[in-house]
């Protein structure tokens, strides 16, 4: 069932599939498939920044106290480290559409690296932090630091569901990258096809504008 | 992109990619707008503070947006079917807080007072008209305690 031909410069040579009448409309179809589904990305992280507005506009002075247990450093350090993956993700991708394909299998290494950053920041430094002083969701929230304003517990639970969906999308994206390095070695990727590229691009730029957003509102904006 | 070569090969596509220094250039962008927005939350501007936040972020988001996803040269139905999802969502998020807003107002229909007394819970309907507040009421606005 080979739909594709090996050829000597161990380049898998794309053929499209039989419901396509060329390469160029199943690359398009592709992506307006993968646009819409970020269309529904947006609704249902929208949902959560609803929100978030709801809650701060009952509880502001809440949420001016609370922001300041987040520490800038590491949610600026992410940022950084997100904004970098999404650069070498476009790297890898112009690689392929260059032929350069080592070139290409480095930068998605590298985006595989910066994403378990991220990640590791999240969980060896920030959760870790955030369970040991109790400043939790609903009734794990042991906290004593912010007894003068109602209702802290809200501010961190929309921050663990938030940041938490958040990290659950860096982890698929991580999966993604991973898939992606395997079939790169196997030389699927190519000027004539990259599509797999393209859209996993697409998703992982959308988890760095989710963090966009996600930066500012909690750590920054008191 | 913009440039699409039509070969005879129907299976493989020849796109141009946009040069690195685009790239390079929006990776610049975004790092200085981090930057900024860390460097401008140490100031206090009131109120300003939020929209502030959300105008840089909303930048970055841009610059993100346009070039690292291509938007900017792709085909125009995709940006429609992406950006439908910024109206949905103005259209979820902006009746909710006008709702929010207005919880305290008059239902002149019924002439009730349709009010919170524990923000977020559901609305009580007291059926009664509404008696003005004494003064003392008016200052000691609560802090909802539970």
């Amino acid at each position: 069932m080979s739909q594709q031909v090996a050829v000597a410069d161990k380049i898998v040579r794309h053929r499209v599939g039989h419901h396509w009448p060329n390469a160029e409309l199943e690359f398009s179809g592709a992506k307006l498939g993968f646009w819409i589904f970020l269309c529904t990305e947006i609704l249902m992280f929208g949902g959560l920044f609803v929100a978030y507005t709801y809650f701060r506009s009952l509880y502001p002075e809440t949420f001016h106290e609370a922001h300041k247990t987040l520490s800038i450093p590491l949610g600026t350090l992410n940022t950084g480290v997100l904004i970098l993956s999404s650069f070498t993700v476009v790297m890898a991708i112009r690689s392929a559409m260059v032929n350069q394909r080592k070139a290409m299998l480095g930068y998605l290494y590298a985006t595989l690296f910066l994403a378990g950053a991220f990640m590791f920041v999240k969980l060896a430094f920030e959760w870790p932090h955030k369970f040991h002083m109790g400043t939790l969701p609903a009734a794990f929230y042991t906290y004593d630091g912010l007894s003068h304003v109602p209702k802290p517990h809200i501010f961190y639970g929309l921050y663990f569901v938030m940041t938490g969906l958040h990290g659950i999308h860096v982890l698929i994206g991580m999966g993604l990258i991973t898939w992606l390095i395997i079939q790169g070695h196997k030389g699927v990727f190519y000027k004539g096809y990259f599509t797999p590229l393209e859209i996993v691009g697409l998703y992982w730029h959308f988890v760095d504008l989710v963090w966009i957003y996600l930066f500012p509102l909690f750590y920054l904006a008191g | 992109m913009a440039h699409h070569h039509h070969s005879e090969n129907i299976h493989e596509v020849d796109h141009e990619p946009l040069p690195t220094k685009v790239y390079v250039g929006v990776l610049v962008g975004l790092a200085f707008l981090t930057f900024v927005t860390v460097w401008v939350a140490q100031f206090d501007f009131g109120i300003l503070n939020v929209p502030i936040a959300l105008a840089v972020a909303t930048m970055k988001a841009s610059l993100v947006i346009l070039y690292f996803m291509n938007l900017k040269y792709d085909k125009g139905f995709n940006a429609v079917a992406f950006l439908a999802g910024f109206i949905f969502l103005v259209v979820f998020a902006l009746p909710t807080l006008w709702d929010r807003e207005t919880r305290d107002a008059l239902d002149p229909d019924r002439n009730v007072i349709v009010h919170h007394t524990r923000p977020g819970y559901p609305p009580q309907v007291t059926g009664e008209k509404p008696a003005e507040p004494k003064a003392e009421e008016k200052a000691a606005e609560p802090v909802a305690a539970d």
